[in-house]
């Protein structure tokens, strides 16, 4: 079976809602996985495609709540829809703070969930282009001679080329050269290009790096 | 007061009875001389007569009457009596010395009869004063409102006032002079153990006595009085204790209003109870409904949540282009699925409740049960100020069911009345329980005479939630219907004729029953 354009997981121990919720949702077209615990949810394997996660609230064993986290100190970003039967505040507070996308209480309008749903997926679909894109310019990072590099982080900061010359103790020209060479093999255009990609690839104030789907 | 002014001081005689005494009894003398003079001779002992007019003299007319009489009896028997007669002068050394002696004697009579009088009169001013004092002391105490006895050192009542007499019920003839444990007794209104009286502590201790509490006085006629009471020394002049003063007072009125005031805190703390316990009654039932209807409604909201939304799958289906009519043909399969598992749980849950309600099975005296309930609503009844009157048939059948359960319908019947009732501000608050065996079924009525309900409200109020009550759920009569339901009876409500409510209830007796029943009665 070959990977599909974008997925839907539901976490949901009933099996009237679960049934209910990929119904709906296939009827839109869309390709649904179910699981009826969150252990299930956790074990199977998930193709690299767009995607997210509906997911109950209060299940037996690990709660949807635990879920999330688990899946946030995995590093796996699937945006989560909650639904609940009892929808409490304090509930949906942490839930939305831990970042769930959505918090939909029983009973919910159908189309509020489709809608809900399709969000998600767009977000996670730009996430993981964004995931790609530092992953491939991280990977010509990882290409740069060391002295490229340095170069490479002073030219962002806005230095001069004289400047830099002077602060690594090599000729203009050299590091005319050094520059040269690095905006082709990071593929930037421009000055603004190199210093958009020297952020992405180095964010200030954390050093997280993509997520490795297993 | 007025006999004090009449008589008159011993030695303060005005001067002309003094002199008027002193030459009377002078005179008197002189008489009695001259009535021996035809036996002795006319100058023969010319004194000793005049003894007597000196003493009389100065006993009842004081000192100067003494003297004056001393003089005059001096001059007179020296003239007549003395020789030669009729002159001053004395021949005879035995008359001269006589008139020395007489004169000194005389004045010594005097002031002996002068000395003695201010000593009589110092006694009777003393008297007197004391006489008054006793008086007003009297007076007081008998127009205070307290009791009082007095007693002497031994014990012995001296004195009583009229609240005293009163109190222990007797006269003064029954009390003055008998001892005061005989006329005051008393005892500890609790071990109704004999107190010793104050008035023997106060012999034994020489200082004031105060009384314990709670003590009754019995009374002569065996009446018992609490009293609150005290008793002191009297001390004489020389600080010796010369009786006792005891002072008691009636308390039944204080008492009594302390006991009101006593009634009203507890009721008040009892009724702050009760509102408490009915809140906490009101909050488990509400808080076991709620967790009960909580849990069913989580149980019947999923497959419910799932036909709806299949149903929604199923027209999205429908209206792809082309229709997919398989998958619409398993939307609404499992529409069919899911109602079938919503019907499932509603059916589940019936018969749990039926299999509770009908779950002890028991042959059951409505009657005791009725009682029983009536002793555990009592707190509540009363609260709303509702009499209750059972109308129970004697020989009643037994019915069969669920002891609990039926406990219930008649305790929520019961609340119902009383809560209506408590709405009445003027009026009976009237609740009457009857039963009665009627064919083969046994009823149960619960009339009050309440507001009772609207004709809008008669066919409603079995439903469930169906409330006029701030704090209520509506709950009560709707359990009382399905549990009544359960065991095969029926309930319904009519208004009164007169104001408010009957709820009436009927159960199937045991066949055994209504046989035993209709032999009893034929019999
Ligand atoms: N004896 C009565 N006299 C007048 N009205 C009554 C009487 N009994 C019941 N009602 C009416 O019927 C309503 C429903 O009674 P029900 O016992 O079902 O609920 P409730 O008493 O309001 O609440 P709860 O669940 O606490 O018992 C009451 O609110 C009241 O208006
Ligand atoms: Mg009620």
């Amino acid at each position: 079976m070959s990977d599909p354009d974008s997925l839907v997981y539901i976490v949901d121990d009933d099996l009237s809602v679960r049934d209910a919720l990929r119904n709906l949702l296939r009827s839109v077209g869309l390709e649904v996985r179910t699981f009826a615990a969150a252990q299930e949810f956790l074990s199977s394997p998930r193709p690299e495609v767009p995607a997210c996660l509906v997911l109950d609230v209060r299940l037996p064993g690990l709660s949807g709540l635990d879920l999330q986290r688990e899946l946030a100190e995995a590093r796996s970003e699937v945006p989560i829809i909650f639904i609940t039967g009892h929808g409490d505040i304090p509930m949906s507070v942490r839930a939305m703070k831990a970042g769930a996308v959505e918090f939909l209480t029983k009973p919910f309008r159908d189309q509020d969930l489709l809608d809900a749903v399709q969000q998600a997926i767009e977000r996670d679909r730009a996430a993981r282009r964004e995931r790609a894109e530092v992953a491939e310019l991280r990977a010509r990072y990882d290409s740069l001679t060391p002295r490229e590099r340095e170069v490479m982080m002073l030219v962002a900061r806005g230095l001069a080329n004289k400047q830099i010359a002077g602060d690594l103790g090599i000729s203009e020209p050299t590091v005319k050269l050094h520059r040269g060479r690095v905006m082709h093999k990071l593929g930037a255009q421009s000055l603004a290009d190199l210093i958009h990609i020297a952020e992405k690839i180095a964010p200030p104030d954390n050093d997280q790096r993509p997520a490795q789907a297993p | 007061m007025s006999s004090n002014n009449l008589r008159l001081s011993r030695t303060k005689r005005p001067w002309p009875v003094a002199c008027g005494v002193a030459l009377a009894a002078t005179a008197g003398a002189f008489v009695l001389r001259m009535a021996f003079t035809p036996l002795i001779g006319p100058t023969t002992v010319p004194f000793d007569t005049f003894f007597l007019a000196v003493l009389v003299a100065a006993w009842f007319g004081g000192l100067w009457a003494g003297i004056l009489s001393t003089v005059v009896s001096a001059l007179a028997s020296v003239y007549f009596f003395a020789e030669p007669g009729r002159s001053m002068l004395i021949h005879n050394r035995h008359d001269q010395l006589s008139l020395l002696i007489f004169i000194a004697v005389g004045l010594c009579v005097a002031l002996l009869a002068h000395s003695q009088n201010l000593a009589l009169d110092r006694a009777e001013r003393a008297e007197n004063a004391e006489r008054v004092e006793r008086r007003r002391f009297e007076t007081t105490l008998s127009s205070i409102g307290d009791a009082v006895l007095a007693t002497d050192a031994a014990g012995c009542v001296t004195f009583a006032n009229k609240v005293a007499l009163a109190l222990v019920c007797g006269s003064e003839a029954d009390v003055l002079g008998t001892h005061i444990e005989d006329v005051f007794r008393i005892i500890n209104e609790f071990t109704r153990e004999k107190v010793e009286s104050p008035v023997v502590r106060v012999l034994r201790q020489g200082t004031v006595v105060g009384l314990a509490n709670h003590t009754l006085l019995i009374a002569r006629d065996g009446t018992e009085v609490p009293i609150d009471d005290s008793a002191a020394p009297i001390r004489g002049s020389a600080g010796e204790m010369v009786g006792v003063v005891l002072v008691f007072r009636d308390i039944t009125e204080r008492r009594a209003a302390e006991a009101l005031r006593e009634r009203q805190h507890k009721l008040e703390a009892e009724q702050a109870l009760r509102e408490k316990e009915a809140e906490l009654a009101r909050v488990a039932r509400a808080s076991a409904v709620g967790e009960l209807g909580a849990s069913i409604a989580h149980e019947v909201n999923q497959p419910l949540a799932g036909v709806a939304t299949n149903a929604d799958a199923a027209l999205r289906w429908l209206s792809r282009e082309p229709p997919r009519l398989g998958e619409a043909t398993e939307s609404l399969r499992l529409i069919a699925r899911d109602a079938e598992r919503a019907g499932a749980v509603v059916r589940r849950v019936r018969e749990l409740l039926r299999k509770k309600e009908s779950g002890a099975n028991e042959p059951l005296d409505l009657n005791a049960t009725i009682q029983e309930v009536l002793a555990l609503a009592r707190g509540h009844l009363e609260k709303d100020g509702v009499a209750v009157r059972t109308e129970l048939a004697a020989g009643l059948p037994p019915v069969r069911g669920d002891y609990v359960a039926l406990q219930q319908v008649i305790f929520n019947l019961l609340m119902n009345s009383s809560e209506a009732m408590a709405q009445v501000a003027d009026g009976p608050r009237e609740l009457v329980v009857c039963s009665r065996h009627s064919g083969p079924q046994v009823e149960v009525a619960v009339r009050d005479s309440g507001p009772g309900v609207d004709p809008a409200s008669m066919g409603r109020m079995f439903k469930a939630f169906f409330t006029t009550k701030p704090g209520g759920m509506g709950m009560g009569l709707s359990i009382c219907r399905s549990i009544i339901e359960a065991h095969g009876g029926r309930i319904a409500a009519e208004s009164n004729d007169g104001p408010g409510l009957t709820v009436r209830f009927h159960l199937p007796a045991t066949v055994e029953g209504t046989e035993a029943a209709s032999t009893n009665a034929s019999s």
